[in-house]
């Protein structure tokens, strides 16, 4: 074989090799490698969905399909970490739908709509550390330490214009101080309250009269049921129709059941029954055991274990 | 028609297993073709699954029997055998009586057996053990329930029981 003999070997064996991570197409396949997603907008040829051909053929498409995600993918800038080749997906590019239903709005508390109504906006470049002159420190607006901050500054009492001065001024700050925090909480409730309506027990009340009669002819068989005696000795008024309360419907399997399951059936509950049964005949272990006993009687020695 | 409860397959292969043990397995599990049992107003059917596949297009008020009959459930839910299911059990029963001629047709009317009308009995027979009745030429005639076990019965004098049939088990003579 000569040298140009053996180069066009090597070559076919290459082509062959390229020929068999290519995919030649017209339309060029839609490749989303961060969703590792390949779309193929080519429509089904008719004639290939016969059903000799059909399996055939779609597994050649979607041999293609993957061999061009493969290729992307091996396009993209690799790193190798512990034998492991990585590579580095970009962003997707087709915005998948959620799976979930798009969260509710939540619920605005009666204040943030009043809010919104008049256009008053939170202020939310102000501090939530204020600094104290007295204590020469930065102490917090609200909440933890704030109380006890303002005990020390308020630590006395101008009294009021001609007003009682035996009233005790600081129980009646704190007094005061206690209704809001009550009535802060009253509202809080109101407002989760608003946004979590309570179901109703049997149905949601309808406006539609149909709907009434409905529910109302609903509860009127629970009460009517709901005696000991299932309504049976109440007394009835006129022309009241007979409430039936529908029992347990019995269920049976078919008559016909599939091969084999009724007879592993059968006998798993018969291994249950006779597996109680002790394996020893009694009376004939009995029997077959008093012959030798009484032979061992009658010759009279039963050899005893010296000690 | 319809198969067994699970309760109901429990409660009657109790009763079977009084007269012929785990060998309710062979009645089951059988090498010549698929067997079931098939429940038909409280009466339960021994039957073949081909012929049982064709009673499902028999209405069932229509349907009179198939099968052999083994007896039927009573309304409190026991089970009482039938003396049709005798050809089905005998062959595997584990404990036989057997009566002399004078005795085998006082035992078709009904009455007990007593210990004079006794032929053979098999050895180690329990009390109270469910037994099939035999003539003494091999012929299957009933059920019946063992009054003393064979030790017992030796001592008996020959008037005493030996087998009490339980009713509606034995088989009529023509």
């Amino acid at each position: 074989m000569d040298v140009s003999g053996l180069l066009n070997a090597a070559k076919a064996a290459e082509d062959a090799k390229r020929r068999a991570v290519t995919v030649d197409r017209e339309q060029p396949h839609d490749v989303d490698a961060g969703n590792l997603m390949v779309v193929d907008t080519v429509p089904l040829l008719p004639s290939e969905l016969t059903a000799a051909r059909r399996g055939e053929y779609i597994r050649a498409l979607a041999r293609d399909g993957v061999q061009v995600l493969f290729n992307a993918i091996w396009e993209l800038p690799t790193t190798r970490a512990d034998e492991v080749v990585l590579a580095s997906l970009p962003n997707p590019t087709y915005a998948i739908p959620r799976e979930k239903p798009v969260p509710k709005p939540k619920q605005l508390t009666k204040w943030e709509q009043f809010a919104l109504k008049k256009g008053i906006k939170k202020n939310s470049k102000r501090d939530t550390r204020v600094f104290d002159d007295t204590k020469q420190e930065f102490v917090r607006r609200h909440g933890y330490e704030h109380r006890k901050n303002q005990d020390d500054k308020d630590w006395i009492i101008e009294l009021p214009d001609q007003a009682d001065p035996f009233v005790d001024y600081f129980a009646k700050r704190n007094e005061l101080k206690k209704g809001r925090v009550a009535k802060n909480e009253m509202q809080q409730a109101r407002n989760i309250a608003k946004a979590n309506p309570v179901k109703q027990g049997l149905a949601a009340p309808s406006t539609s009269n149909d709907a009434k009669k409905q529910l109302l002819k609903e509860q009127l068989k629970r009460t009517k049921t709901s005696t000991a005696s299932l309504g049976r000795f109440d007394k009835s008024i006129g022309k009241e129709p007979k409430i039936k309360t529908p029992g347990k419907k019995r269920q049976y399997d078919s008559a016909v059941m599939q091969a084999g399951t009724e007879k592993q059936r059968s006998l798993t509950i018969l291994s249950r029954i006779t597996g109680k049964e002790s394996l020893l005949n009694e009376n004939k272990a009995i029997r077959q055991a008093k012959p030798k006993i009484m032979a061992l009687e009658q010759g009279g020695k039963i050899h005893k274990r010296r000690k | 028609m319809r198969p067994l409860t699970e309760d109901e397959t429990k409660i009657f292969f109790e009763k079977l297993a009084n007269y012929i043990g785990g060998n309710i397995q062979l009645l089951i599990d059988r090498p010549d073709g698929m067997y079931c049992f098939r429940l038909h107003r409280d009466r339960v059917y021994y039957v073949s699954e081909e012929i049982m596949r064709k009673a499902t297009s028999v209405a069932r008020d229509n349907l009179m029997s198939l099968g052999t009959c083994f007896g039927k459930f009573t309304k409190s839910g026991k089970f009482r055998l039938q003396v049709t299911a005798l050809e089905f059990l005998a062959p595997y029963a584990k404990f036989k009586v057997w009566v002399k001629p004078n005795a085998e047709q006082s035992y078709l009317y009904g009455n007990h057996v007593l210990k004079s009308g006794l032929g053979r009995i098999t050895e180690d027979t329990p009390r109270y053990q469910g037994v099939v009745v035999y003539s003494m030429n091999d012929i299957p005639l009933g059920f019946g329930v063992a009054a003393y076990s064979t030790q017992d019965c030796r001592k008996l004098d020959p008037t005493g029981y030996h087998c009490f049939p339980p009713s509606r088990c034995r088989r009529v003579s023509s």
